[in-house]
């Protein structure tokens, strides 16, 4: 949808740009009437380029106060001043990167909701507590699996906020709580 | 005696309201703590960050379809594209070009693995195409808030110093 609006948007463009050159090669002897012609040619291709970016970008302005799911996620604040965005895996505090909060509710870039271990350095407990917790939500039956948070719960425990959907193209999720016990690798899952 | 009496609602009052007190910002975030949050209620800084970064990060996707490779290079790429960034507006810090050379070329390895000399180079050509828009998002940010963006370089910095891990991709250093 999207891609047919930028494409209406860009044929319209192309005939706003196109449409008075033919004007323009014409025999310098232009009558009043022809430069008529070409500043109509022009308005047209202005109103066409204008409905054109209005198409393109009137889905957008609708839900601008929405969070596209596909890019962000579900943005969650789990402190004041503090946000974060699953799909980036990153967080923010005061409108500024945070080490900190991105260590802390994510992890490293390591984890395995980045599909494995492709670097070595971060946050080993949560990052433990993280793949432990998708992979036995796995062999749980559950699907489709996005790490919504984790963070530690006790000086024992981290608890692990999982969302899992039926089918990956499905908006509904189930929301579950998997608590984390450091010492003994244990699990706890509770559905909310 | 009836001054005492009049006193025990407040001072009931007080005890409720000293957990909620004493919770502070850092305190990490329950189950009910943690809320969603919409766009109109993030700044325009923060905005600005996931704005760019997601067009990268969904843009290299197709790049490098493993995941495992992708996250730490994304990653990595936000971390030196933000310090470039402090190093270049921020008074009290500069860049050490060798170690920001050293550490981009050790972020892009692991996405190289197995490739073709023509495939990757594309894949370098494109994934420093990306820190670029990485490093115009976080110039944006700091031209929409230069104290908070320099306050949060010196924080970043600080942080990855003290980080064994984190001086891995350290690449600021204090300004002589």
């Amino acid at each position: 949808m999207q891609r047919t609006a930028i494409t209406a948007a860009t044929l319209a463009l192309l005939a706003s740009t196109l449409a008075p050159m033919p004007a323009i090669a014409q025999d310098e002897r232009r009558s009043d009437e022809d430069k008529k012609d070409n500043t109509a040619a022009v308005v047209a291709g202005i109103a066409a380029l204008g409905m054109g970016i209005a198409i393109a970008t009137a889905g957008r302005d609708k839900d601008k106060n929405q969070w596209h799911g596909d890019r962000y996620g579900d943005p969650f604040a789990p402190a004041r001043n503090v946000e974060c965005f699953p799909h980036q895996r990153t967080c923010y505090e005061r409108g500024h990167y945070s080490y900190n909060w991105t260590q802390r509710i994510f992890g490293s870039g390591s984890g395995s909701d980045w599909g494995g271990s492709g670097g070595s350095w971060g946050n080993g407990d949560l990052d433990r507590a993280r793949r432990e917790c998708v992979g036995r939500a796995r062999d749980r039956g559950l699907r489709n699996i996005n790490v919504e948070s984790s963070q530690p719960h006790d000086s024992r425990h981290a608890r692990v906020y999982l969302q899992a959907r039926r089918s990956s193209v499905t908006a509904n999720y189930d929301r579950w709580r998997c608590e984390y016990t450091y010492s003994s690798g244990r699990t706890d899952f509770k559905k909310l | 005696m009836h001054r005492t009496l009049t006193l025990i609602p407040a001072l009931v009052a007080l005890v409720l309201a000293c957990p909620v007190a004493a919770q502070s910002a850092e305190a990490p975030a329950t189950a009910s703590a943690t809320r969603k949050i919409s766009r109109a209620e993030t700044t325009l800084s923060t905005r600005i960050a996931v704005a760019v970064n997601g067009h990268v990060l969904e843009d290299l996707k197709p790049v490098i379809t493993d995941q495992a490779k992708l996250g730490p290079l994304f990653m990595r790429m936000v971390l030196v594209a933000k310090q470039e960034a402090v190093g270049a507006n921020c008074a009290a810090y500069s860049v050490d070009r060798k170690r920001q050379v050293a550490t981009m070329l050790g972020s892009i390895a692991p996405a190289l693995e197995g490739l073709e000399q023509d495939k990757a180079q594309s894949t370098i050509n494109q994934v420093l195409r990306h820190y670029h828009t990485m490093l115009g998002g976080a110039l944006a940010q700091h031209a929409a808030d230069p104290d908070g963006f320099c306050a949060a370089g010196k924080d970043l910095y600080e942080r990855l110093s003290a980080d064994a891990d984190g001086d891995k991709v350290l690449i600021l250093t204090p300004a002589a």
